[in-house]
């Protein structure tokens, strides 16, 4: 009973944290779900490994075997697409983002060209990466929000540079045998 | 706040500068927080250069405007907006037609570097670089193979006296 009891308290409180770090993105999704032309999913972290073992085929070996580290952590991923007739208004884009950093995201990377627009937001504790979030707004008005829920640590992407580089390096290797 | 955020580090014409143009359409621009920079520090990489490595560990932040479209013309305005008592010209020079400046803010009453601009302004291209954080002039010129960016070639040249 004592064992159900502690599960259940610390179920509890991963939801509580899951929760508090989603506000704001819960509160846009509320918003915006119900219109025409918005898209929202949520796929499992299983299916997201076995998602991208599929997509990646054979000929993307060294992309595939690189971000193995990175695809096994993933928890969930979880997204909202909106098309060109159904407009996410862009002052409720600015306030997400702006939410976001009051719970303690952090702008990671922002990048615009032309009427491309992606920006990247990161929660982290101690160094690890919990939850990344990916805005893309490009010029048609197409709007895609991505919250990737996971476990991501530095060492995991130092794992994703090396395995692409001794991947790199055999292909490398055998393409000079061949000669 | 996301906007005051990004301009931290800079003075205030040249972040003006770049508030005024990071959402105009003709310009393309590029921000690295200081968090992903602490982030990409911590990322070992056996083969990387450890003047690199040690460079990326003191810069805490990236800013970068560019354009096609009119490139002499916003070479000149931004020359025009920055404040001569904070930054002073490392290099001046023309390289194939295009007109590279580099210009350093030090932190008061020390020789560290806290800030490098560099200007690009040719007859394609305008581009503006920002570098925020403790920068070592000796070092910055091995990011300039690493950077894809026009003008990056130039940091290869810096070298402090």
């Amino acid at each position: 009973m004592k064992i159900f009891l502690l599960s259940l308290l610390c179920t509890l409180g991963v939801s509580a944290l899951s929760t508090a770090q989603e506000e704001s993105l819960n509160e846009f999704k509320r918003e915006y779900h119900h219109r025409d032309g918005i898209h929202s999913f949520t796929v499992p972290g299983f299916l997201v490994r076995l998602a991208g073992n599929i997509a990646l085929h054979d000929e993307d070996r060294i992309d595939r075997e690189a971000i193995k580290p990175l695809i096994r952590n993933i928890g969930s991923v979880s997204v909202f697409i909106s098309d060109g007739d159904s407009r996410v208004d862009y002052r409720d884009i600015d306030r997400l983002k702006s939410d976001l950093v009051d719970e303690d995201y952090e702008p990671m990377i922002k990048v615009r060209d032309g009427g491309d627009d992606v920006e990247i937001f990161a929660w982290s504790k101690k160094d690890i990466i919990r939850r990344i979030v990916f805005f893309v707004q490009d010029g048609s008005d197409e709007f895609v929000l991505v919250n990737i829920r996971g476990y991501f640590t530095p060492e995991d992407l130092s794992d994703v540079i090396h395995r692409y580089r001794e991947g790199k390096n055999c292909e490398e290797g055998r393409g000079m045998r061949k000669l | 706040m996301l906007g005051l955020h990004i301009a931290s580090g800079q003075s205030d014409a040249i972040s003006k500068f770049f508030k005024t143009y990071e959402d105009d359409e003709r310009f393309s621009t590029v921000y690295i927080s200081p968090k992903m920079f602490q982030l990409v520090s911590k990322i070992k990489i056996n083969d990387m250069d450890p003047d690199l490595q040690i460079l990326l560990k003191n810069i805490t932040g990236l800013h970068i405007l560019s354009t096609h479209q009119t490139p002499k013309t916003f070479y000149k305005e931004a020359i025009a907006k920055i404040n001569v008592k904070e930054y002073e010209e490392l290099m001046k020079m023309r390289d194939e037609g295009e007109d590279v400046l580099f210009l350093t803010k030090t932190t008061p009453n020390t020789d560290k570097i806290e800030e490098l601009l560099m200007l690009v302004g040719g007859d394609d291209e305008f581009t503006l670089v920002s570098f925020v954080g403790d920068i070592d002039l000796n070092k910055i010129g091995k990011l300039g193979k690493s950077l894809n960016i026009n003008g990056s070639e130039h940091l290869e040249k810096i070298k402090k006296n």
